[in-house]
């Protein structure tokens, strides 16, 4: 018994101490203290600001949750002293300078807080504008104190690192601000990502699908730089407010967002400059040029060399009619849109000549029920129901019969079409593709 | 026996398993930690050569380390600045000269009187320089400095000032402006260092006891509070701040100012002997009362009354008011609610061609309790400038003598002393 007692008792110190020891041999979360870490992250991102030929471009956001303005592209160039040139071409520099290539040197510093913060700390013509506590309305022309300004911040805490990036947090407000390794000189920079957003957006078109393939989103007003983000274009239940900066091969938000099972946060122009994609290529944003094909106010001519034989011989037949109600009037084109004129439709349209010259014009119409089955398709129906505009229906009191052949020429294009145009972000033209009867046209401004 | 030996055994390898335990423990206890020397760079000298501000920083220490051990913080810095505004940082052109000029301005004036050590024990030991005024949006304030516990003063809308170039000069009302925004305050915010290591008498809260308000002193127009014995508004917030008010106004307020507040303060009345009085305070400002053009010989007061939306009819304010205080874009509903009208009307009540001559003898003499303006005023300096004579032995208007002086020859200053360095 004894025995069991001495056995239980050296089994039971052993476990101690060895118990007492076990709590060494977690694995360590860090190799190193947290202030050893804040200074060697300091040492390191030194390191990384510095070493940048083409120093950094600097997506710049303010405020905090909704954007109320678009995101900035400055560039920075860090030296090893303190130094630092900033520049940009945004609205908000003063002196003259709004919308102007502007450098500016001045101080930069690594701080050591709770964690690592750049800071700006002196005043810097290209970036401290956006912190000044003015009215964001009344500058740069005049400015008038408010206390808020846009409610940018000069200290940026770094949440994270690499070579080629640095990820911060605006200390006040909030905004994220991204830091990434230019690849080339800034004007170079500057000019390239005007050429992209030029070619993405339009003040014609300013409305994008954002798409997985089963969601569907639209983002709203792009060109501005900062868009809504709303279930439909008009009259939106739910809307959101969000920045983006431009770059050389798209857009990136200031913060990350999902689409049903996908994450996003930048977009990259396609191959065939379709549509912009996001990272992993799950989500598409697409100008709605459908919308604006299908909607366009004015006239969008077919294509005659694609006429087949049958919508030739009618094209002609109404061409001569025409020339039987006035000498004077030679057909012109016969084309997709909303006629002019007393009682407008949206159909198939006839445009004429009125004068030998040739330099007039004026159109006549029957309705037609233009519908968007599904993105990119249009669908063209006509029946007895629909009408003829004011002008078609005097042609026909006067005994024509140019609406029966307008009818009959609509009757060869009911159908289903998939529509492919010429550029997917301004189309001047849309090639149709039958899906369900129908026949394949080309129609242009 | 045999039970016995094997006790003895047992006991043994007890011992031994202790001891084993307790060495492991012990050693497992010990960790590697192998201290090493500091984390910083201990080895960087006081003034960093490699930095793009090295010159600049090297004049700060030649300039303001060594001889007061002051830190001059013209780098933002947010977590020491007051987070209820939003600030932006100070120019570097801007607080370089700023930080010749405070130690042209400021420090020089008062080591001259009061000696070598005397900024070095009393002075702050840091300044912060801020780009931006402390704009309150909801009180429309401005806050253009503080101080902390006499360690710290900060100072705000350094990015107003005019900044250096080759050959700048300075005006008489840029000059008027560093007064206003830099120099008032720090003078102001000084002497709340000095009150707070020797107290002044508790006389002087009591001659205007009756009418500080904390709350909405910003409420009250200067006509108000010269006419109540305060130099400032802002003086009429607390007998502290009127006390360190009184003494900066003193230092750097202009001869403008100074003839304006005395002529608003007495043309209600004054108190028998007040007029010598005056005359002494006029003349240890330095203010020649001959001076031609001056504005004290030629200005007008007027009579003031103000709409009553109860009767229809403007009544007396009971007060006089010299031109720049006139009232005048001030409207209010009138009585029937059918239009706006002017809250306030005016009307000449004389125009004097003379302070000494004309206006003075013309003041009466009153032995109303109720009249405190000049009186006030002046007993509230005579205590402020003794205290600050008897317990510092500096003369408050020997001060102000020698910062004007320095004034008139900043462009010499400018000239001849400072340079502005760019970034390296």
């Amino acid at each position: 018994m004894k025995d069991i007692k001495y056995i239980a008792l050296c089994v039971a110190l052993t476990t101690i101490a060895l118990a007492g020891c076990s709590r060494f041999e977690e694995d360590d979360l860090f190799d190193e203290s947290a202030a050893l870490r804040i200074e060697h992250n300091a040492e390191k991102l030194q390191e990384i600001l510095v070493n940048a030929p083409y120093g950094w471009v600097m997506q710049y956001h303010t405020g905090r949750g909704v954007a109320v303005f678009e995101g900035f592209n400055l560039f920075a160039k860090f030296e090893k002293g303190g130094k630092v040139t900033l520049a940009g071409d945004h609205r908000y520099l003063r002196d003259g300078n709004a919308n102007k290539y502007t450098e500016c040197a001045s101080l930069y510093e690594l701080i050591r807080e709770d964690g690592l913060v750049l800071t700006f700390n002196t005043w810097n013509d290209v970036l401290t504008p956006f912190v000044d506590p003015v009215s964001y309305w009344a500058a740069p022309g005049s400015l008038l104190k408010d206390g808020e300004g846009m409610q940018g911040d000069q200290n940026l805490v770094v949440m994270s690192m690499s070579q080629d990036e640095v990820i911060c947090r605006g200390e006040r407000y909030d905004a994220l601000i991204r830091l990434v390794k230019a690849d080339r000189d800034w004007q170079t920079y500057i000019n390239d990502t005007k050429t992209l957003k030029e070619r993405i957006t339009n003040s014609v078109i300013d409305s994008y699908y954002i798409t997985d393939g089963v969601d569907t989103m639209y983002y709203v007003g792009l060109r501005n730089g900062r868009y809504r983000l709303s279930e439909r274009v008009n009259n939106p239940l739910r809307v959101d407010s969000i920045s983006c900066c431009f770059t050389p091969t798209g857009f990136r938000n200031e913060r990350v967002d999902t689409l049903g099972r996908y994450t996003f946060q930048e977009f990259y122009l396609n191959e065939d400059a379709s549509a912009l994609v996001s990272e992993d290529g799950r989500v598409q944003v697409f100008a709605t040029w459908d919308n604006y094909i299908i909607n366009h106010s004015a006239v969008w001519e077919m294509d005659a060399e694609l006429f087949t034989e049958e919508q030739q011989a009618l094209f002609d037949q109404i061409a001569a009619e025409m020339n039987t109600l006035n000498k004077q009037w030679t057909l012109k084109s016969i084309g997709i849109g909303r006629s002019t004129g007393k009682n407008p439709v949206n159909g198939l349209i006839l445009t004429y000549y009125t004068n030998t010259a040739k330099t007039k014009t004026n159109n006549a119409g029957l309705e037609l029920t233009i519908l968007k089955p599904k993105s990119k398709q249009m669908s063209l129906d006509c029946t007895e129901d629909n009408v003829p505009d004011n002008n078609l229906s005097v042609f026909t009191s006067r005994g024509s019969a140019i609406e029966s052949l307008l009818r009959q020429f609509a009757a060869t294009l009911i159908g289903t079409y998939d529509m492919t145009p010429n550029d997917y972000f301004l189309p001047t033209s849309v090639h149709c593709t039958p899906i369900s009867s129908g026949t394949a046209f080309t129609i242009g401004s | 026996m045999h039970e016995l030996k094997l006790r003895k055994e047992m006991k043994k390898l007890i011992y031994i398993i202790g001891i084993a335990v307790a060495t492991v423990t012990i050693s497992s206890c010990r960790g590697d930690d192998n201290f090493t020397d500091s984390i910083f760079d201990t080895s960087v000298p006081a003034v960093d050569e490699t930095k793009a501000t090295y010159p600049f920083d090297l004049w700060l220490y030649e300039n303001f380390v060594v001889p007061y051990n002051v830190d001059v913080k013209y780098r933002f810095d947010l977590s020491a600045s007051d987070l209820n505004f939003q600030l932006t940082p100070a120019d570097y052109n801007r607080s370089q000269l700023l930080a010749h000029f405070i130690r042209y301005l400021f420090y020089d004036v008062y080591t001259k009187y009061a000696g070598d050590d005397f900024m070095k024990k009393y002075g702050p030991r840091i300044f912060h320089f801020i780009g931006s005024s402390g704009y309150s949006p909801t009180t429309g304030t401005e806050v253009l400095g503080t101080a902390s516990g006499g360690v710290k003063i900060t100072l705000y809308k350094i990015n107003e000032m005019k900044p250096y170039s080759e050959g700048v000069t300075y005006s008489g009302d840029d000059v008027n402006i560093l007064n206003e925004n830099y120099f008032h305050t720090m003078h102001h915010e000084f002497s709340h260092v000095l009150h707070q290591t020797k107290s002044y008498p508790v006389t002087f809260g009591q001659v205007t006891s009756g009418s500080y308000d904390p709350i909405n002193w910003q409420d009250r127009d200067s006509c108000w509070t010269h006419q109540h014995g305060y130099v400032t508004h802002y003086a009429s917030s607390a007998t502290y701040e009127d006390f360190v008010e009184t003494l900066s106004c003193i230092i750097t307020d202009t001869k403008y100012r100074w003839m304006n507040r005395i002529i608003n303060a007495a043309a209600m009345g004054v108190r028998q002997g007040d007029k010598e009085d005056i005359l002494e305070l006029i003349d240890s400002l330095d203010i020649d009362l001959d001076a031609p053009d001056s504005h004290w010989n030629d200005f007008t007061l007027y009579e003031e009354s103000e709409y009553n939306d109860q009767t229809g009819e403007y009544e007396s304010t009971e007060r006089y008011v010299l031109d720049e205080h006139r009232l005048l874009g001030y409207q209010v509903v009138n009585k029937e609610a059918t239009a706006y009208v002017a809250q306030y009307k005016y009307k000449v009540l004389r125009k004097f061609t003379s302070f000494k001559d004309d206006f003075l003898p013309w003041v009466e003499i009153s032995s109303d309790e109720e009249l405190t303006g000049i009186n006030s005023l002046l007993k509230k300096l005579d205590i402020a400038t003794k205290w600050y004579k008897e317990n510092w032995g500096l003369y408050a208007f020997t001060l102000r003598r020698e910062v004007v002086e320095r004034q008139n020859n900043i462009n010499d200053y400018l000239q001849n002393d400072v340079t502005i360095y760019e970034l390296k």
